[in-house]
């Protein structure tokens, strides 16, 4: 057994509330085809049967004729029927000035249906003045015609809660409408011809020409009549029905409905059933029909019963489809991962998926019926649905067909969610039916939100980033997204910047022989290929000026499309600062090199003035030595000459000598005396020449010890060299001259201790200086005989930071004409052979170049001669110099 | 022909005789020797008979060569005095020649040289 499920159980109603309404029209055209007009009076009474007729079979409170008066500018009403008040009253003209929009539509359209008159803009203009205070919600008017012509209106106004005129009430409507075209006609005709007409003639004409097919069937089910229309729906000609029986075309499962349903008798007025019944094409295809039908008066002359058939076979293939689809679909829908919801036309439930119990909270048996928008909407947005489906009911315009929205969802326990949802509407025949697909998107929601927070932190990022920053969809070579400061550098809006790419902003200057394409094309390339590059090239600004830019590109991980970020940096500066630091170097590169070479050339001169004064220091150096070495050497020279001379000059003499000996050595005889003189004078020379050679030797010598590298300090005890080396003084000169004495006079000072000196050469000094005291003393004594006593005084003593030796002597003093020569090299008072004079210079030298001290001396020419020695305790350091 | 030669060397007077033994035997030379320009002047003054020359070292002991030179010409012009120095020089030869002196001789001595010179001195 097959259970109907809710959408069939709602077509039925439908379908009921329908073939009713059918039943109720046919009717009323069958009783309006029995008037007869014969004259102007029939005419207007016609016409209020008409309209009171219609008024009753549509269920409208007001029903009027209007003929357009002249030049169709003005409406004039003909006849008005109220039916609450089952009276027949008038109205006002209307003119075209007034209701433009009215008469304009009128003009265009034809038909007005308008299911909310108070709106509706082509009736809105009789809003306050007629609709609402008569209380008119609805209005459907319809063209009265006469062939193409229009002869005015017929006007139906619904009063109460606004319906909605479906079209078979429509038809119905110009149905009316044709036959007051009829009547005025024929009264036209009439008052011309005092012709009385059959409206039923007129009806016939009319129904012959209807969609339906009418036919007359007589009390033996045969076909009397079939309207023409039947050859077109069905492929017969009227010829060929005509006579026969109408069950033969009837299907034989549906033959008893129908004969049942026109069996009985039936009272005039006493509505027929619709029965659905197929009826075979010639072509042997069964086709659906919905027939209603009545028993036709006997005076009308026409015995049996009439019946209308209206072709509902696509109808029926449609709802069987649908229906079939809806089967299949049933179960998807039922299971569908989505909420499925339906409703009818007027918003209420007839479609409620498991899904959607899951989502709302509502069980299907308890929504079905209900008004959608009072269950699954928040109250604050019912009203906007509930207009928009009116809205679109009456205009077929939808803000919300078929397309995916986002709304507010109410679920049971009052709480409201986000979702989305696409919804379709359908239309069979009469039925209206909205689905739709919700789906609840909380979590997308969120996610959607924690996305676009992070984009838009990713963007606040991007934008203010210093550099400019694009994306790059590779394959379109076009930017997809710059943040502000791109677009600045580049010198295009936002827009623009998505209309460009890296190809209008590279500069084709500087690129050796590479085109702008290819570069940005391999350039993409390696980029997408996982490189991060970074290059310098020349960009472009919007207005043609070129700047240096360094630009890095990276590839963004893989979203579908080939994307590449890439950063843009304006390098202007750093390239003119890079010139200006080269320039700047270069500059300093050149003044450092003259510098250098400046200075390379002070150097040389430099060098070459220090070279020169080192040669000169050496020259001057080697002046001085050569000139303390020139008074040297020419006393060296001067001394040693002498006894060379004589070397050389006695040796040949002592061969000279030798050559007259031999001479005389001859046969012819010498005397033994003068062999032996010239003998003597050979033996005398050789010992001359020994003597003088041995004197040539002890210059040398005494010149080379004087020159001779410096011996090293040592702490000596001055007292005690000094001590020593006058008794060694004073022994020596006694052996060398018997007749020398001389009184000594020592004192030394205990305080003095050890000092730094070179003992040898100090010890010359003291020999050298006791020496000449001595000599001098014993010279003056040997003048001035034995009363003259000879003394030497020598004394030591601390004298802080120095210490004294002083030597002092009786003898004759020094002379002052000589007194400052006595230092002189190779100056001497004594005779040749004695001394080499070079004593006191050589003194001078040991004391006061290598000791740093001082040597004075102190006379009284004919009392005495006093030597007086100066050692420095702590001798500074010097460096060594050769002497 | 009489010669005072002026020397503080010893050796002086044996060399010079031994080089003019010959002259000094054949008795056409007499030799003086004196070893200062002191003892030298003391014997001018003794006035020794026909000194027709004198020679003289220039470095002496006390008063120097130079100074005997003069003394000499100033004294006893008619006598000359050829003066002996170890080496020569234009400074020296000019003040020499200035103070008087008829020949500046150098050591080693020429003695031939000399020979020459004393014999054009006595025709």
């Amino acid at each position: 057994m097959h259970v109907k499920d809710d959408k069939e159980v709602l077509g039925e109603d439908a379908a009921r509330a329908t073939a009713r309404r059918l039943r109720n029209q046919n009717n009323a055209l069958v009783q309006l085809s029995k008037i007869t007009i014969s004259g102007g009076a029939d005419a207007e009474s016609a016409l209020r049967d008409i309209v009171e007729v219609a008024a009753r079979t549509l269920q409208c409170e007001r029903v009027s004729v209007w003929k357009y008066g002249p030049k169709d500018e003005s409406l004039r009403c003909a006849v008005l029927y109220e039916l609450s008040k089952d009276t027949f009253t008038q109205s006002e003209d209307l003119r075209r000035t007034e209701y433009p929009h009215y008469f304009e539509a009128l003009r265009v359209e034809h038909r007005i249906v308008a299911h909310d008159a108070l709106n509706d803009p082509r009736t809105r203009e009789f809003r306050d003045g007629y609709l609402i205070p008569l209380g008119i919600t609805s209005m459907l008017d319809v063209p009265i015609q006469e062939g193409t012509r229009v002869l005015g209106v017929l006007c139906n106004e619904h009063v109460g809660t606004a319906r909605t005129w479906v079209s078979d009430e429509e038809n119905f409507a110009s149905a009316i409408a044709n036959l007051v075209s009829i009547v005025m006609a024929a009264s036209r005709r009439a008052l011309k011809a005092e012709q009385p007409l059959q409206l039923r003639d007129a009806f016939q004409t009319m129904v012959e020409h209807s969609q339906d097919i009418m036919a007359v069937i007589d009390e033996e089910g045969r076909i009397t009549y079939v309207t023409p229309s039947v050859h077109r729906v069905l492929g017969y000609r009227t010829e060929d029905l005509v006579g026969n029986a109408s069950s033969e075309y009837v299907h034989p499962d549906d033959l008893p409905a129908l004969q049942q349903a026109y069996r009985r008798p039936r009272r005039a007025d006493e509505a027929a059933p619709v029965v659905t019944c197929r009826v075979r094409h010639k072509e042997g295809t069964w086709r659906y029909f919905e027939t209603a039908g009545n028993r036709l008066h006997v005076t009308a002359g026409v015995p049996g019963i009439v019946l209308s058939f209206r072709d509902v076979t696509e109808r029926k293939l449609w709802e069987r489809a649908i229906r079939e689809s809806e089967r299949r679909n049933s179960a998807v829908i039922d299971n569908a991962m989505d909420a499925y919801l339906a409703m009818n036309a007027s918003g209420m439930i007839i479609g409620w998926n498991t899904q959607a119990e899951a989502m709302f909270g509502w069980r299907r048996e308890k929504v079905l019926g209900q008004r959608l928008s009072s269950i699954i909407l928040p109250e604050s947005q019912r009203q906007a649905h509930e207009h928009g489906r009116e809205r679109f009911l009456e205009t077929g315009e939808g803000r919300l067909m078929n397309r995916r929205i986002e709304m507010t969802a109410l679920h049971r326990d009052g709480r409201e969610f986000p979702v989305e949802l696409s919804m379709t509407h359908v239309r069979i025949g009469d039925s209206h039916t909205f689905s739709a697909f919700i789906r609840d998107i909380s979590e997308r929601r969120a996610a959607e939100r924690a996305l676009q927070e992070s984009e838009e932190r990713f963007r606040i990022l991007v934008e203010h980033a210093p550099e400019a920053i694009v994306v790059i969809d590779a394959e379109s070579a076009l930017f997809v997204d710059s943040n502000n400061n791109a677009q600045r550098m580049f010198g295009y809006d936002a827009e623009e910047m998505r209309r460009v790419g890296p190809r209008e902003v590279t500069s084709a200057k500087d690129l050796a022989g590479q085109t702008v394409e290819s570069l940005v094309q391999e350039r993409l390339k390696r980029a997408l290929e996982g490189g991060a590059l970074k290059f310098e090239i020349t960009c472009q600004h919007k207005s043609g000026r070129t700047f240096p830019a360094e630009v890095r590109l990276v590839r963004l991980p893989a979203t579908g499309r080939k994307l590449v970020r890439g950063s843009v940096t304006d390098i202007s500066e750093r390239r003119w600062a890079q010139k200006l630091h080269q320039d700047y170097s270069r500059t300093l590169e050149e003044q450092v090199a003259q510098r250098t070479r400046e200075l390379e050339e002070k150097n040389a001169e430099l060098h070459q003035a220090l070279e020169k004064l080192k040669d000169t220091q050496r020259q001057l150096i080697t002046q001085e030595k050569m000139a303390s070495l020139g008074v040297l050497t020419a006393g060296i020279a001067h001394e040693i000459k002498n006894p060379l001379n004589f070397v050389n000059n006695f040796a040949e003499l002592t061969v000279e000598l030798i050559h007259e000996l031999r001479a005389l050595l001859n046969p012819e005889g010498a005397t033994t005396g003068e062999i032996e003189a010239l003998l003597r004078d050979i033996e005398q020379n050789a010992v001359k020449i020994h003597d003088h050679g041995k004197r040539a030797d002890r210059i040398v010598r005494g010149m080379l010890q004087h020159s001779r590298s410096e011996h090293m300090r040592q702490i000596t005890d001055i007292n005690a060299l000094v001590d020593e080396y006058v008794k060694l003084a004073y022994h020596g000169l006694r052996a060398r001259d018997a007749s020398f004495n001389i009184r000594l006079d020592l004192q030394y000072d205990e305080q003095i201790g050890s000092i730094p000196v070179v003992p040898q050469d100090l010890s010359r000094v003291v020999l050298n200086i006791v020496n000449n005291g001595c000599y001098a003393a014993h010279q003056k004594r040997k003048a001035l005989g034995a009363d003259f006593h000879p003394i030497l005084t020598v004394r030591t003593r601390d004298a802080g930071e120095y210490v004294e030796i002083r030597v002092r002597d009786n003898g004759p003093g020094i002379p002052p004409e000589i007194r400052d020569s006595i230092f002189n090299p190779f100056f001497t008072t004594k005779p040749v052979g004695e001394g080499t004079g070079l004593g006191l210079s050589i003194c001078y030298d040991i004391i006061v170049r290598e000791h740093l001290g001082e040597l004075i001396v102190d006379t009284e020419p004919g009392a005495f001669t006093e030597f007086a020695i100066a050692l420095p305790r702590k001798p500074p350091q010097r460096t060594r110099q050769k002497s | 022909m009489n010669v005072l030669v002026v020397d503080d060397e010893a050796d002086t007077e044996s060399l010079f005789r031994q080089r003019f033994r010959k002259e000094l035997k054949a008795g056409t030379l007499s030799l003086e020797f004196a070893p200062s320009a002191e003892s030298a002047l003391e014997f001018l003054e003794r006035g020794t008979a026909d000194l027709v020359l004198v020679l003289s070292d220039i470095n002496l002991p006390g008063m120097c060569g130079i100074e005997l030179l003069r003394q000499i010409k100033e004294r006893y012009a008619h006598t000359a005095v050829y003066m002996i120095a170890p080496f020569n020089d234009e400074a020296r030869s000019a003040e020499v020649e200035r103070a008087g002196a008829a020949a500046l001789l150098t050591k080693p001595l020429d003695f031939d040289e000399l020979k020459r010179m004393m014999s054009a001195l006595c025709p």
